[in-house]
């Protein structure tokens, strides 16, 4: 197991340095000069002169690159040029309500699509799979924030239910922050569960083929176990491994549903910062959400190792 | 034996619904086993001796599937039950062994746990009592240090060892039949002597009927008791083991042992072949099922569907002209003709 | 003369009859696939409203009308107008019309690109190393924010979209490529090929990449309908396509802010967008089953 750890993580740093490459060279490659692109076109010739200096970019661009590296790898990932604060407790502030609209939205999604798909499986080729796979195929085109223009539409509108929108935190109570959250966490988990319904009835039906699942059955074992026990808990693995991949378009869809619902999160966050030309921001959020794919995805393959024994032992 | 058969299967049709249309696998299959009798069932791929097997634990998908006629487990025809009443009956009264032994086990759980669970489902022991009943068995299976087994996965063990498990599964609960499908054939010839020799022992001990469903008919001569052939969903000949073997009636028999390599055989004269290839399902003949293959086939046999009759007492044979064929009345005219 | 090209004449009319009957046998089949077909014929539908639809009325995208502002659908606009009084119907179209541009733009550069990168790492190992690691690290970014970033680098303008969205989904297409062909290239007739000193080249575009085709064409269609809903989430942050320039994304912006009093600027841009997603992710499907009726699956395994 150890082994498997160790390999998992090794396996992750050619990732992040692809990863860093990319968002170095966004700034640092840039038509132009990046101290004139960060202060804009109005920017004086001694401001842009003071800039390069400061962000070091008269040295020759590897040892740019190395420099910067080592402080985003010792958690230095530069100050906002627009509030003077570190990025990273920028991001942190910022990511807070991300990251609780995101476990929401996915904890909705799993808890409606699992059964679905489990449900879809288990009456293949009937009304119930048909109904529930074309409403999995229209969930997977109906964009999260346009869920939430809707849903803002009829709760607030046709409906007359205020507030809609608005964030309280989590210090506020549970109870009032999973209140707010709750019209985005749907409007985001819907496409979530879309998905994992459509990922789940195909898994399902793949495990259901092996012969195991009849030897199950030929022990005398009741339906229930031979679902639950003997399909589901290995249909798990294809499960989880799209839950890691989509980590991304759920980051992705939440930035763009906070914008809806006026949270105070990372879409706010990277909207107001391309305004503000705040490019530390930018990339220092485009850098994190990366380095949280990976970590994700990380922690999903060593899920696999608990799951499956022969992930664990392989090698 | 005794009078009245562990199983005892009457006139069963099993019906598949495919998108190609309605298939009939099984069409008209009757056959018994008397109680701690063992009885083989022989057919290539493709006979229904599989789907016959399953038709009696009943694991075939419902939805697809029709079933005529009746399977009588100790007078309780299988088909009209519930499923909450087959679930009793699987693992704990009738318990089946399958060929594929890799994929036969769930990768996820223990052996010792997927034991345990077969004697749980029955609800008659605590988990501590289930795990010494599981020991007990797997150590009966005669598996090199049974407890360290326990604790493995599936993927850790060998073909033979896997198999060793699935019978410790099947038989854990002690049923009174035991179908074994073709336990064997995915094996190397070493550890399949092993394991019908493990069969046949634990039959002995737990005093069990066996249906032992293969296509090798010279294992059928080794362990069992009575056989029944299989052709397209039909049984052809039924027998006691020694009238087969002394005198097989139908062709296609004939046909199956003439195929079988024995020791006697020149390795430098090519084996005998059945000629021909078994039709589709789709397209069963009008007569004879095997009348296109058969070297004694003649109008009547290709128009009329002969029935499963008595040849002697205890041997019965689907065929027009088994008399004749018995008697060397007929040529293999067919044959003889393509030969020369 | 005669006698010998005669045959030969029929020999080759005859391979065209056949090649004529199998290709009627495969349409018959596609129509066969109801999915298939529904997703297609929305698609076309779709399509020929957002290219011919604008000439039916004698607005235009751009025309300003203050007095009529934000006013519900009529006969005369038949979606209602916006803030500015311009006609959503026409708006929605034109914005239909940039989405599928979009959408198709990145779904043909990254099947390019993807096709190329995915059947050479297939071949040789040492590339798939180099490659695979950076189709990882670029999948691990979130397409939107990759975008946000390039574009507030370069300038908001349709190619810079396009662009992004290419870099982010070809690692999307590569990925089914490439596990296509590694499927392929252990197959013992491209053994033999090699055996035969076929070239590389020849190997990989004659015999490898024709297997790859159905795959690829299903994810083409996701990654089609993917880009559109990302440029749509672009334009609605309202770092997309620049303003006053329509797409179905900004018009929802602008709609957002009069969510309460104009419903019709949300209702029917969010409409298209469902339409047209829900065909090509339908058209996905049913190709799926069409071409591959075996797979069950959308998205690649690693």
């Amino acid at each position: 197991m150890i082994q498997y750890v160790v390999k998992r993580i090794l396996s992750l740093v050619p990732v992040l340095g692809v990863v860093a490459v990319v968002v170095f060279a966004l700034v640092h490659l840039s038509p132009g000069d990046p101290a004139s692109v960060i202060l804009g076109p109005d920017a004086s010739a001694d401001d842009i002169r003071q800039l390069r200096d400061e962000l070091g970019l008269n040295r020759p661009v590897p040892q740019q690159f190395a420099s910067w590296l080592g402080n985003a790898l010792t958690g230095d990932l530069g100050t906002s040029i627009y509030s003077g604060t570190p990025v990273t407790s920028v991001f942190l502030d910022y990511f807070r309500p991300t990251l609780s609209l995101a476990i929401f939205a996915q904890i909705i999604g799993i808890l409606v699509a699992v059964p679905m798909g489990v449900f879809a499986a288990l009456y293949r080729g009937k009304w119930m799979d048909g109904a529930l796979m074309s409403f999995a195929l229209v969930g997977i085109s109906v964009p999260s924030f346009l869920m939430g223009l809707l849903l803002i539409l009829f709760f607030a509108v046709f409906l007359n239910w205020l507030p809609v929108a608005g964030y309280a935190p989590l210090s506020e109570g549970l109870g009032t922050h999973l209140e707010y959250l709750l019209l985005p966490a749907i409007s985001l988990g819907f496409i979530q569960a879309a998905l994992i319904t459509r990922i789940t009835r195909a898994a399902m039906l793949e495990v259901m083929n092996n012969a195991y699942v009849k030897t199950a059955r030929a022990k005398g074992l009741s339906r229930a176990t031979v679902v639950i026990k003997h399909t589901l808990r290995n249909a798990f693995i294809p499960i989880l491994e799209i839950i890691g991949q989509t980590f991304t378009t759920l980051i992705a869809g939440a930035v763009v549903v906070e914008f809806v619902f006026n949270i105070p999160g990372l879409g706010q966050l990277i909207v107001n910062s391309v305004e503000r030309r705040d490019f530390p921001v930018i990339q220092g959020t485009v850098l994190l959400v990366a380095f949280g794919y990976v970590l994700i995805n990380l922690f999903i393959d060593l899920i696999y190792g608990v799951v499956d024994p022969r992930v664990r032992l392989d090698q | 034996m005794s009078a009245s058969p562990i199983i005892d299967i009457r006139n069963l049709r099993t019906h598949f619904h495919t998108e190609k249309g309605r298939v009939t696998a099984v069409d008209d299959v009757s056959f018994h086993v008397g109680r701690n009798e063992v009885l083989g069932v022989v057919g290539e791929s493709g006979c229904g001796k599989s789907v016959t097997s399953e038709a009696i634990m009943q694991l075939l998908n419902p939805e697809i599937t029709d079933f005529e006629g009746e399977i009588l487990f100790d007078g309780e025809n299988l088909l009209a039950l519930d499923e909450a009443r087959l679930a009793r009956i699987r693992g704990n009264d009738i318990s089946m062994i399958f060929q594929d032994t890799t994929s036969s086990l769930n990768p996820l759980y223990t052996v010792g746990d997927q034991i345990i669970e077969a004697l749980q489902a029955h609800g008659r022991q605590s988990r501590q009592e289930a795990a010494r009943t599981a020991l007990e068995m797997v150590k009966a299976t005669g598996i090199p240090s049974p407890e360290k087994r326990l604790s493995e996965y599936p993927h850790e063990l060998s073909g033979g060892m896997r198999q060793r498990i699935m019978i410790a599964m099947a038989l854990v609960c002690r049923p009174r039949l035991l179908i074994a499908d073709e336990p064997t054939t995915a094996l190397d010839v070493t550890t399949q002597a092993q394991i019908l020799d493990l069969i046949m022992q634990m039959k002995a001990e737990l005093d069990m009927a066996v249906v032992f469903i293969t296509h090798d008919i010279g294992v059928v001569a080794e362990i069992c008791d009575r056989v029944a052939v299989m052709y397209l969903g039909q049984v052809i000949e039924d027998s006691t083991v020694e009238s087969l073997f002394d005198a097989p009636l139908h062709p296609y028999t004939r046909g199956l042992m003439q195929a079988m390599p024995t020791i006697e055989s020149d390795p430098a004269e090519d084996l005998y072949t059945i000629r021909g290839r078994v039709p589709s399902l789709f397209d069963v003949p009008t007569g004879c099922r095997f009348a296109e293959r058969c070297p004694y086939a003649t109008g009547k046999c290709r128009a009329e569907a002969p029935t499963l009759e008595a040849a002697t007492d205890g041997h019965k044979v689907r065929c027009w002209h088994w008399k004749a064929i018995a008697a060397g009345e007929m040529t293999e005219s067919e044959a003889e003709l393509q030969a020369g | 003369m005669t006698d010998t090209s005669r045959p030969d004449h029929d020999l080759r009319a005859a391979k065209t009859r056949l090649k004529n009957e199998q290709r009627a046998l495969t349409l018959r089949r596609f129509m066969a696939n109801r999915l298939a077909v529904c997703g297609l014929g929305l698609t076309v539908v779709i399509c020929l409203l957002a290219f011919l639809g604008p000439l039916l009325t004698p607005h235009g995208p751009l025309d300003i009308n203050p007095i009529d502002r934000l006013q519900p659908p009529s006969a005369e606009h038949w979606m209602g107008t916006d803030n500015f009084g311009r006609d959503i119907y026409v708006r929605v179209l034109h914005g239909t019309r940039a989405s599928l541009l979009i959408g198709f733009s990145v779904a043909l550069l990254s099947s390019l690109i993807g096709v190329a990168i995915g059947l050479y790492s297939a071949y040789f190992k040492l590339l798939d190393h180099v490659l695979m690691r950076i189709t990882d690290g670029l999948m691990a970014f979130p397409a939107i924010l990759l975008a946000i970033s390039v574009i507030a680098v370069f300038g908001p303008t349709t190619r810079n979209v396009i662009l992004t969205l290419v870099v982010v989904y070809t690692p999307l297409i590569a990925r089914v490529v490439r596990s296509n062909a590694l499927v392929v290239k252990e197959q013992p007739y491209i053994e033999s090929l090699r055996a035969l000193g076929s070239s590389r080249t020849r190997i990989i575009w004659r015999h490898i990449f024709p297997n790859t085709v159905s795959s690829l064409i299903v994810q083409a269609s996701f990654v089609f309908a993917v880009a559109i809903i990302t440029e749509a989430m672009l334009s609605f942050l309202g770092v997309g396509i620049p303003a006053p320039h329509p797409s179905l994304g900004n018009i929802l912006y602008d709609g957002k802010n009069v969510i309460t009093s104009a419903w019709w600027m949300t209702v029917f841009p969010g409409a298209m967008i469902i339409g047209v997603v829900l065909g090509q992710n339908i058209l996905g499907d049913g190709l799926r089953d069409f071409l591959d009726p075996h797979t069950n699956k959308a998205v690649s395994k690693r």
